[in-house]
C-alpha cells in the first residue's frame, strides 16, 4: 500500500533544490516512484513534486536540435513528427514504454533518474549523443549523458541539483537510428535486452557510429569497441556481423531465472545485426522517408555464423 | 438520415444468427424460443461498466479494523517460537494471533492445513501470525514486527524431489481427518492418487503396430485475478454469530468450513456475497475468510477487513499445479488407437486442498474424446514446498488435453497421417462408450473438430510454411472432453413481486459466465415474460437456497433446471389465483405458451403475465413463491476407486475443439498467434454473445498459458510474484483473428439442451497453440509455456 508522506509542490527552483538537498524524493510522472513506494521499496516520507518548475518544462525542435525539458513525457516524444523523421530510435524507445496511460505521465527526466538498466529512452538518447543539463543554486552544468551515469542508479549530480533539460543535437540528413526492445509481450513489459544504433553514412562508409546496450550492465551503456569496428569501414554484412560479435563479447550477459546467458548472448548478437541494418537503411533514406517503419526481416549475415538447428524441412529464405 | 449502426446483438439477430466472428449451428431446437438463444445484454454489465458494482474490498463498516498477515520467508521450516510483543506495541494494534489460537486444521478432502501455521511452515508466504489494527498501515507494520524463530528444513522444490520421499512435507497423514475420497500414502509425499483401468493395456499394446511414448509438462500458473483475495468478517465471540462479506465462488462450502473451524453451528455462520472481480477457480477455497473471522472473534466482535496485496496473491493464495505427464499410446497402421497408458504427477504444493478433485477430473479426461479400448491411468498428487494448487478454469482437464493432443500429433506424424484425420478416425460419437465404460449420449466432437478446422481454413494450409518475412508458420488443432462435478445439487426460489416481476434467489455466483442473465432468460422463456422484469437477487447464505458451488461449468445446467421447475410451479399458483378471481374451478385455467393465464372454457377470459400485477389476482391472496430443485445423485453411478469404471460418472460431458495458426520469428523466438478457430458443443447457446465472449476471453487466457505464464521458483523461493515478471497477455497481445462456432447438440437433461461453456473455452486453447508452434518449428516441445529460449535452442525432429 502507498504509505503516508508529505508532499511539496514548489514553483521556485531554488526552493526545490533545497528540499531535495534536505532529502525529499523528487517525483515527476510518478510511474516509478509511486510504484516503488507502494511496494515498500522506497520509504520516502517526503515527496517533492517538480512538475511546477518552469525550468524543467517545455520542448522545442530547432536547427541546433532538440531542447527537451526533463518533464517531457514519453507520449510527447511518441507523437512528435520531428522525432520520427530525425530521431527514430527515440520514437521506438519511448513508444514502447508501459502503456499509453503510463506514457502520458512518465517523463524522460524520470526515466534517466530512475536509473534502471532497462530504461527504454536512454539507449536511444545515448546514441543520439544527448547532453543533460543539471542545475542547482550555484548554476548549471552540462554533462554528456554517457558520462552522467557513474554506476548502478548513481549519477554525476549533487544533492541540491536537479536534472533540468536535455539537448539532443540535430543529426545530419545522412544519419539513421534504430532501437530494438526485446520483450515477451507487446505492452507493459521491461526490456529483457535492447540495442540502439546511430550511424552516418557517406559514400557507403560509416562516418559516425554509436551503439548502446540496454539491460546489459548496471546502466544503459555505449559499446565503444563495437563502434570502432565499424567506424570508417565500408558498409557490408560482414563488418556488421563483426560489430555484433564485439557487442556480444562486451555485453557479457549473465544467467538468471529470467533467461540463460546463452540465450541473451545469442539475442544480443542477432539484435545488434538487426538494429544496425535498420539504422543503415534509414540513413540511406531521404529525410522525408525516415519516419517510416522498416519491416524487420532476416538479414544476410544471420545465417551460418552460429551453429543453428538444421532446417531441411523448411524452405527458409534467409 | 444517418444510418443506424447495428450493435453486435442486433446484427447477430438480423443476419440469421451469424456475424463475422460467430456461427451458431442450430440442431435440436425448434427455433420458437423468443428469449433463450437470443443475445441479451448482460444483467451485470451496466453496474460493472459504470463503476457501481460492489466488490469485496468495497465493503466497509463503522468501527472496522484492518487485518494483515506475517508470512514465512522460508519455504520449509520448523517454527521454534513466535514473539508478538513488538507487534502488540504498535499504536492502533488491537489483536495479534498465532497458530496456537485456532489450531483446528481444515481441508476439503483432508484436514491438513491450519489457518495459521502451527508447528512448521510448508511454503514461502504461509501465514505465521495475523494482526488487526485501527489502520491498514498499523496492521502491516505490526505484522512485519512479529518475530519468528525458524529451524530451516530441506526444501522439496520439485516433483522429482517429492517422489523421493526423503523429506516429508507432512510427516504423519494419519493425524488428519480424511474424507473417503482422498488416499494419502503414509510415510510419503503422496497426498492422493487416481487409478483408472479399462480393458487390458498390455493386450492393447500387443495388438498395436506402433507404440509411441512421450511426456509433457504444464507449468505452474497463477489465476491473476484483478480483484485480489479479500474478506470482511464480523464475529461475535459471545453469541458465536459469524458474518462474512466475501467475493467467493462457493458460499455454502465456505460456510460449512468456517462453522467447523470455529466450532459453531452452521446456521450461525452467514456469508454475504459481494460481486466477484475474477474467479476462475481461484476463489473456490477459503483464504482470507477464516483469518478475518479469527481476528474479529479476538477483537471482541469488531469487523475486520483483510485484503491481500498482489505479492501475497501470488505467493500465498492458490495456483494451478504443475503437472508432469507420461503417455504411451498403441496404434494400428491404419490409425486405430488400441491402448493408452498415462502416468502423471501433480505438484500440489504444501497442502492437499482440492487437488484430488483436479486429479480426478483430469484422470477422466486424460485420453481425450477418443475411442480407446484399453486404458490405464495412474496419477499422483505430490506434496512440495510450493504454493497451493487448486481449481483453475478447466480443473485439470486443460493440462490433460495438452498432453493427449500433443501425443496425437506425434502419433499422426509417425504414421504419416494428417493430424485432423487421425482425430476424426478415433473420436467419440453419440452412442459410443467412454473411458469409464459409460454410454456417451451427446458428443459432437467430430463436428467440432471439422468446424474449428474450417474456421482457420485448415484444408488450405500446409502443416508448416515460411511467410514472406521469413517467419516459421504452422497450424495446430486440439479437442477435449470434460466432465462436470457429479453428483451435485442445487435449489432456487422464484418469487413474484406485487407488480408481477420476478426475483430469482440462486446461489450460483455471477463471475463473468453470465449466470445472472441466463437464469432470468430461462424464466422469461418459460413464462413468456419480458426479461427486464426478472432478476437474480444478491446471495446471502441465510436466505439464498443451497447450491453446491459455482465451479465445473455447472451453473447454467443445474440452476437452469431448478429455475424451470420453479417457474412451472409459479404458473400453477397464478392459475389458481386467477380461478379465485374468476370464481371458477382451478382446472379450468391454464398457462399458455404465449404467457396468458387463460380460462379453458372461455378463451376470452385471460390475463397476460405482464398484466398480472395490475390484474388484482394477487391482491391479499397467498404470495406467489416457488422453489425449484435439481440434483444428479439419482443418475450418478459412483466410479469405484478400483479402476473407476462407471455407467454414469457425470451428468454431462462438455466437448469442443480449437485450431490455431501461429507465426514464429526465428531470430527472436517470439510467437504470434494469428488465427484461432473454435467450435464448442454447448448443447444450446442460451446467450450467444455471452458464449462468444467467454470463448474469446478464454483464447487470450490460453495464449498466456501456451507462451508466457509460469510461476518460477528457485529452491522454494518464488522469483516472479508480480505482474511485471509474471507475464499475462495484455490487450496488445490479444489481436487474434477469431472465429467461433457453437454447435447445438442438445443434452436431454439440460435446460433447453444446454451443456457448459465456462471452462471449455480455455481447455483446448494452449494445446492447439502448442501444436501449431510444434509444427511451425518442426519440434516436439514437451512443456508449457513454450518460451523464445526453447524455440531458439530447439531440437528438430527427424522421423
Amino acid at each position: 500500500m502507498l504509505p503516508k508522506f508529505d508532499l511539496y509542490m514548489p514553483e521556485d527552483f531554488v526552493e526545490a533544490c533545497a528540499l531535495k538537498a534536505d532529502g525529499a524524493k523528487p517525483v515527476a510522472g510518478g510511474t516509478d516512484v509511486f510504484v516503488n513506494m507502494h511496494g515498500g521499496k522506497d520509504k520516502s516520507a517526503r515527496v517533492l513534486d517538480i512538475k511546477r518548475l518552469k525550468e524543467l518544462q517545455g520542448q522545442r525542435f530547432s536547427e541546433s536540435g532538440l531542447d527537451l525539458g526533463a518533464l517531457t513525457t514519453h507520449r510527447e516524444i511518441e507523437v512528435w513528427d520531428e522525432i520520427r523523421s530525425r530521431y527514430y530510435a527515440m520514437f521506438q524507445g519511448c513508444s514502447q514504454v508501459g502503456s499509453v496511460q503510463i506514457r502520458h505521465r512518465a517523463t524522460l527526466g524520470g526515466n534517466i533518474m530512475n536509473g534502471a538498466p532497462s530504461a527504454d529512452s536512454i539507449g536511444p538518447l545515448l546514441v543520439h549523443d544527448a547532453v543533460v543539463t543539471v542545475a542547482g543554486p550555484d548554476g548549471e552544468r552540462e554533462i554528456p549523458l554517457d558520462k552522467f551515469y557513474t554506476g548502478f542508479k548513481k549519477f554525476d549530480i549533487q544533492p541540491d541539483e536537479l536534472l533540468t533539460r536535455l539537448h539532443v543535437p540535430l543529426p545530419p540528413d545522412n544519419a539513421g537510428s534504430a532501437y530494438y526492445k526485446y520483450m515477451r509481450r507487446n505492452a507493459m513489459d521491461l526490456a529483457l535486452m535492447g540495442v540502439s544504433a546511430y550511424v552516418e553514412i557517406e559514400d557507403q562508409h560509416f562516418t559516425s557510429v554509436r551503439i548502446a546496450l540496454t539491460t546489459s550492465g548496471p546502466t544503459p551503456m555505449r559499446s565503444y569497441s563495437a563502434e570502432q569496428v565499424l567506424l570508417g569501414q565500408p558498409v557490408s554484412d560482414e563488418i556488421i556481423v563483426q560489430a555484433a560479435e564485439t557487442v556480444e563479447r562486451e555485453g557479457k550477459p549473465r544467467s538468471s531465472w529470467r533467461s540463460s546467458a546463452e540465450f541473451r548472448t545469442r539475442l544480443l548478437h542477432d539484435i545488434t545485426i538487426i538494429v544496425l541494418h535498420e539504422a543503415v537503411q534509414r540513413a540511406l533514406k531521404p529525410v522525408a522517408l525516415k519516419a517510416e517503419a522498416i519491416p524487420m526481416r532476416q538479414y544476410p549475415g544471420l545465417d551460418g555464423l552460429k551453429p543453428r538447428p538444421k532446417m531441411e524441412d523448411v524452405s527458409c529464405s534467409m | 438520415m444517418a444510418q443506424h449502426v447495428l450493435t453486435p446483438c442486433e446484427k447477430y439477430q438480423r443476419e440469421g444468427h451469424e456475424w463475422d466472428r460467430l456461427v451458431v449451428k442450430r440442431k435440436d431446437t425448434d427455433g420458437v424460443e423468443t428469449v433463450v438463444g437470443h443475445s441479451q445484454i448482460r444483467k451485470d454489465a451496466i453496474a460493472k461498466a459504470t463503476g457501481t458494482a460492489q466488490y469485496g474490498a468495497d465493503v466497509n463498516f463503522p468501527g472496522q479494523l484492518y487485518g494483515a498477515c506475517t508470512r514465512s520467508p522460508h519455504p520449509h521450516a520448523r517454527i521454534l517460537s513466535v514473539n508478538t510483543e513488538k507487534a502488540r506495541a504498535v499504536p492502533g494494534v488491537r489483536v495479534v494471533i498465532t497458530g496456537k489460537d485456532y489450531p483446528e486444521p481444515y481441508g476439503q478432502f483432508i484436514a491438513d492445513q491450519p489457518i495459521i501455521a502451527l508447528d512448521k511452515v510448508r511454503y514461502q508466504g504461509e501465514t505465521v501470525a495475523a494482526v488487526a489494527a485501527e489502520t491498514e498501515e498499523a496492521a502491516r507494520e505490526a505484522a512485519s514486527l512479529v518475530e519468528v524463530e525458524y529451524e530451516l528444513l530441506p526444501v522439496v522444490n520439485s516433483i522429482e524431489d517429492s517422489i523421493k520421499n526423503e523429506t516429508l512435507i507432512h510427516e504423519d497423514w494419519s493425524r488428519y481427518e480424511c474424507s473417503s475420497a482422498c488416499f494419502p500414502e503414509q510415510g510419503t509425499n503422496i497426498g492422493d492418487s487416481f487409478h483408472l483401468n479399462k480393458g487390458d493395456v498390455e493386450k492393447g499394446f500387443a495388438e498395436a503396430d506402433l507404440i509411441v511414448e512421450s511426456k509433457f509438462l504444464c507449468g505452474q500458473l497463477q489465476h491473476t485475478l484483478i480483484e485480489t483475495h479479500t474478506a470482511t468478517a464480523q464475529a461475535n465471540p459471545y453469541t458465536k454469530e459469524i458474518d462474512v462479506w466475501t467475493p467467493n465462488q462457493s458460499p455454502f462450502s465456505i460456510r460449512g468450513l468456517i462453522a467447523k473451524i470455529f466450532g459453531v453451528p452452521t446456521e450461525k455462520v452467514r456469508l454475504i456475497m459481494t460481486d466477484i472481480g475474477g474467479g476462475f477457480g481461484g476463489k473456490y477455497e477459503a483464504k482470507c475468510e477464516p483469518i478475518a473471522v479469527a481476528l474479529s472473534l479476538k477483537a471482541g466482535g469488531r469487523p475486520v477487513k483483510l485484503t491481500y496485496d498482489r505479492h501475497e496473491e501470488f505467493e500465498a493464495t492458490v495456483c494451478r499445479s504443475t503437472v508432469q505427464y507420461y503417455i504411451k499410446t498403441g496404434v494400428k497402421k491404419d490409425g486405430t488407437l488400441t491402448a493408452q497408458l498415462v502416468t502423471g504427477y501433480w505438484d500440489a504444493g504444501a497442502y492437499v486442498t482440492t487437488n484430488p478433485r483436479v486429479d480426478y477430473n483430469a484422470g477422466f479426461a486424460a485420453v481425450g474424446p477418443y475411442k480407446v479400448p484399453n486404458v490405464k491411468i495412474d496419477t499422483y498428487v505430490c506434496m512440495t514446498n510450493r504454493t497451493l494448487g487448486t481449481a483453475y478454469r478447466g480443473f485439470g482437464v486443460t493440462e490433460a488435453a495438452t498432453l493427449h493432443e500433443h501425443q496425437m500429433d506425434i502419433v499422426a506424424r509417425k504414421l504419416h497421417m494428417e493430424p485432423l484425420k487421425l482425430r476424426l478416425q478415433n473420436c467419440l460419437h453419440d452412442g459410443d462408450y467412454g473411458v469409464s465404460g459409460d454410454l456417451i449420449m451427446t458428443c459432437a466432437v467430430d463436428e467440432c473438430l471439422r468446424a474449428a478446422a474450417e474456421n482457420i481454413g485448415w484444408d488450405k494450409l500446409p502443416d508448416r510454411w515460411v511467410d514472406e518475412e521469413g517467419n516459421l508458420c504452422g497450424k495446430g488443432i486440439a479437442c477435449f472432453n470434460k466432465l462436470t462435478g457429479t453428483p451435485s445439487t442445487t435449489s432456487c426460489v422464484v418469487k413474484m413481486n406485487e407488480n408481477g416481476s420476478l426475483f430469482i434467489w440462486s446461489a450460483s455466483r455471477e463471475m463473468g459466465q453470465g449466470v445472472t442473465t441466463t437464469l432470468p432468460q430461462f424464466a422469461a422463456e418459460s413464462m413468456h415474460m419480458d426479461l427486464d422484469r426478472i432478476s437474480v437477487a444478491p446471495v446471502d447464505t441465510t436466505v439464498t437456497p443451497y447450491d453446491k458451488t459455482t465451479t465445473s461449468s455447472r451453473s447454467t445446467f443445474h440452476s437452469g433446471n431448478a429455475v424451470l421447475e420453479a417457474c412451472e410451479d409459479i404458473k400453477k399458483q397464478l392459475c389458481k389465483l386467477a380461478s379465485i378471481k374468476w370464481s371458477c374451478d382451478e382446472n379450468d385455467v391454464t398457462y399458455t405458451d404465449e404467457g396468458y393465464i387463460q380460462r379453458i372454457s372461455d378463451a376470452e377470459q385471460r390475463i397476460h403475465i405482464h398484466d398480472v400485477g395490475k390484474s388484482g389476482i394477487m391482491h391479499e391472496q397467498l404470495p406467489v413463491i416457488a422453489i425449484g430443485r435439481y440434483g444428479t445423485s439419482d443418475i450418478f453411478d459412483p466410479p469405484p476407486v478400483d479402476g473407476r469404471q462407471s455407467s454414469r460418472p457425470t451428468v454431462m460431458w462438455m466437448i469442443g475443439a480449437q485450431a490455431a495458426v501461429v507465426k514464429v520469428n526465428p531470430i527472436t523466438g517470439l510467437v504470434k498467434v494469428t488465427k484461432m478457430g473454435a467450435a464448442h458443443d454447448i448443447g444450446k447457446a442460451i446467450n450467444p454473445t455471452g458464449c462468444l465472449q467467454q470463448i474469446e476471453g478464454a483464447i487470450v487466457m490460453g495464449i498466456g498459458h501456451a507462451l508466457m505464464e509460469e510461476m518460477i521458483y528457485e529452491d522454494g523461493n518464488l522469483r516472479n510474484g508480480n505482474m511485471v515478471d509474471y507475464k499475462v497477455p495484455t490487450f496488445m497481445d490479444s489481436d487474434v483473428e477469431t472465429k467461433i462456432t457453437l454447435v447445438e447438440n442438445g443434452h436431454p437433461e439440460g435446460p433447453y439442451g444446454v451443456k457448459g461453456i465456462g471452462e471449455p473455452g480455455l481447455v483446448p486453447t494452449a494445446a492447439a497453440i502448442a501444436n501449431a508452434v510444434c509444427h511451425a518449428c518442426n519440434t516436439d516441445f514437451d512443456s508449457l509455456p513454450i518460451k523464445p529460449e526453447h524455440i531458439l535452442f530447439r531440437k528438430e525432429v527427424n522421423d
